[in-house]
């Protein structure tokens, strides 16, 4: 039998040794997060086409468990736009824009269910408030390298310090449902 | 006094005239005539178009001060977020004093220096038309947003060579000086007009009458000439560019088309102080089915300047902030003018159209008292310059910080982010109007026909 050398027994030994590298993957265009709410007048919906940041993933991302995971998505606040410049006017009061220009979670843990399905756990920072929050998402793997990660969070303004907005207008005062609903759509490219 | 102190007061004589006829006579003899006001409801207007954008500041530079620039100077001053840090004028005596309505700006007599400053964000075009290439060209390789005077230029190549340096630097905002185009008003009558109110379009008509000589005095010879450029073919498009570029753009965006060519005739009839450019002017531009027929003079002030619009069910009356409808006995009833308020225009009947005030107040308030919409379309246009200004600069920061310099990206999200602008006129709006105007500025002096190509307006 022919001798296996030494240094390639020593080089396999410590490639199993190594933990497998994390894939990186970074925001690309075409990302969407919209937040829908209710008030007395009507309903009503504003969105943002900018989510940045990025994410690594390590493992098998359809074995049930805990995922060895880490992840930064970043939205600014003055992208958030409805149809009506004047909302936008008061919700970037109401989120503090000059203190705070940016919303950010940031991921703390991410749990497989399998299908490519997934409980996200992590801190979510509005308007200078950050609260740990819990919500599903799902992946969905495109054009080889791309990663879109979707979910939907429900949550209320006041979690973050934000009051409602009720625009004082003369014989139609505005009362905003507190509860919101975030939905997201993040398009990734593994680097 | 001196020549140019009489020269201020004899421009405010003209400006308060103005107000007056606009004021005052207009609705008086509207009332006299007859007509219905169009009201739209707040929904229909959205209360947020009566409130006041509130962007953070955008620093402001103005570079030329003569009459124009000093009206986009007193209206930035109305703005709280449009501090206007550099001004500029070739002509000491006007730089300093509309530098005086400014406190702290700092003024410049080389537009260059200017455009080197950076403290200044935004640049107001507000110079002779034949000056504006070198200054825009200038203004965006130094990296400011842009508002531009109309016409663009005194001819095609200039034109179409700012509109390309707005379109070739899509990181900055470029407005062009269409103010009504920014006009809440006429935003609303848009809307009447899409809902087909009037029926076929037959044709239009607009109007400019004022008795005013159009000339600038000074005491320096050469200052004079110089701001009497618009007295000299060699240097002016004429009344039917540089004044009547705004009502011929409006109405070709109300009848929605393009024209295909126009007529034009002139005349010197009055002022024959040496100037060879006429004091009178005729304009039918053909769209291919409905005509516009635009006059100015600068001869007699009868009617003031106004647009009308002949459909085959209604005509549209559209004078300054206020507007009417003249329904025909055999139109179909829109359910919502029964209500509305009605104003006698000698033997016609006009339906008021007043945007944005309720049924109530319209059918309450006197005929033509008032529009909720009472600041200028100046006010409107510069305010929606300034905010958009800063939601695109901040759009782009926000999309390279977020994703990397992809440029086609970028377009993709900026085309998607100016869906959420003020209404203003942008580079292609202004080129467009401009290109119409040379048309029919070279009509009007030749007395002749000449055809719109639509090769012209491409801008690739």
């Amino acid at each position: 039998m022919k001798a296996i050398p030494f240094t390639s027994l020593m080089t396999a030994a410590l490639v199993l040794a190594l933990p497998a590298l994390a894939d990186t993957y970074k925001a690309r265009p075409g990302s969407t997060v919209k937040i829908d709410g209710t008030s007395t007048v009507h309903d009503w919906t504003v969105e943002s086409k900018l989510v940045g940041g990025s994410m690594e993933l390590n493992g098998d991302l359809n074995k049930p468990g805990k995922v060895d995971a880490t992840a930064k998505a970043i939205i600014s606040v003055r992208s958030i736009k409805s149809d009506k410049k004047a909302m936008d006017d008061i919700m970037y009061a109401a989120m503090k824009v000059d203190q705070h220009p940016r919303i950010e979670f940031v991921l703390k843990e991410l749990t497989a269910k399998g299908d490519m399905k997934f409980d996200a756990k992590g801190d979510l920072s509005v308007a200078g408030v950050t609260k740990e929050v819990s919500f599903p998402v799902t992946m969905e793997k495109a054009d080889g390298d791309m990663m879109i990660v979707k979910g939907v969070l429900d949550t209320k303004m006041t979690d973050f310090g934000i009051q409602p907005p009720a625009p004082q207008i003369p014989g139609n005062p505005i009362k905003t449902a507190d509860d919101i609903k975030i939905t997201f759509e993040w398009p990734t490219r593994k680097q | 006094m001196n020549e140019e102190q009489k020269t201020v007061l004899e421009q405010s004589a003209d400006v308060d005239r103005r107000a007056f006829i606009k004021g005052a006579s207009m609705s008086t003899l509207m009332m006299m005539m007859g007509g219905t006001i169009l009201v739209p409801s707040r929904d229909a207007i959205g209360a947020e178009a009566a409130k006041h954008p509130n962007t953070p500041p955008v620093k402001c530079g103005v570079i030329g001060c003569g009459t124009w620039g000093r009206e986009i100077v007193a209206a930035l001053g109305q703005l709280p977020n449009a501090p206007i840090t550099a001004m500029c004028d070739t002509y000491g005596p006007y730089l300093r004093r509309t530098a005086r309505r400014a406190p702290g700006c700092k003024e410049y007599e080389d537009y260059k220096e200017l455009l080197a400053d950076d403290n200044v964000q935004a640049v107001f075009i507000a110079t002779p038309t034949y000056m504006h290439r070198e200054m825009v060209e200038a203004a965006v390789a130094a990296g400011k947003h842009v508002y531009c005077e109309v016409p663009y230029g005194q001819t095609m190549e200039d034109a179409r060579a700012i509109a390309m340096a707005a379109k070739k630097h899509p990181k900055l905002y470029f407005q062009s000086g269409l103010n009504f185009r920014s006009d809440p008003q006429r935003h609303f009558l848009m809307d009447f007009i899409g809902a087909g109110s009037w029926g076929k379009t037959a044709m239009a008509r607009a109007q400019y009458h004022k008795k005013q000589s159009w000339r600038r005095t000074s005491a320096n010879a050469d200052q004079e000439k110089m701001m009497n450029w618009r007295l000299r073919k060699e240097t002016s498009l004429g009344l039917v560019g540089e004044i009547g570029i705004h009502q011929i753009d409006i109405a070709g965006w109300f009848i929605r088309k393009r024209p295909i060519a126009v007529s034009g005739f002139g005349s010197i009839i009055n002022w024959n102080d040496g100037r060879d450019v006429d004091d009178t002017i005729q304009a039918v531009f053909e769209y291919d089915g409905p005509n516009l027929m635009y006059d100015a003079t600068l001869v007699n002030s009868f009617d003031s300047d106004y647009e009308m619009y002949y459909g085959s069910d209604a005509a549209l009356m559209v004078r300054g902030p206020k507007a009417w409808m003249f329904k025909e006995v055999d139109a179909p009833l829109l359910g919502w003018e029964v209500y509305a308020r009605k104003d006698q225009f000698y033997k016609e009947t006009g339906i008021a159209l007043v945007s944005n005030a309720t049924k109530l107040t319209a059918i309450t308030e006197k005929a033509g008292d008032q529009s909720t919409y009472t600041d200028t379309p100046l006010r409107y246009s510069l305010e929606a310059f300034v905010s958009n200004a800063f939601n695109h600069q901040t759009a782009v920061k926000d999309f390279i910080d977020t994703y990397g310099d992809d440029e086609s990206a970028l377009l993709d999200y900026l085309k998607d982010i100016a869906k959420t602008y003020l209404p203003a006129a942008n580079y292609v709006e202004g080129y467009e109007a401009t290109v119409q105007v040379i048309a029919a500025n070279d009509a009007v002096r030749g007395h002749q026909r000449v055809e719109i190509k639509p090769e012209w307006f491409e801008l690739s």
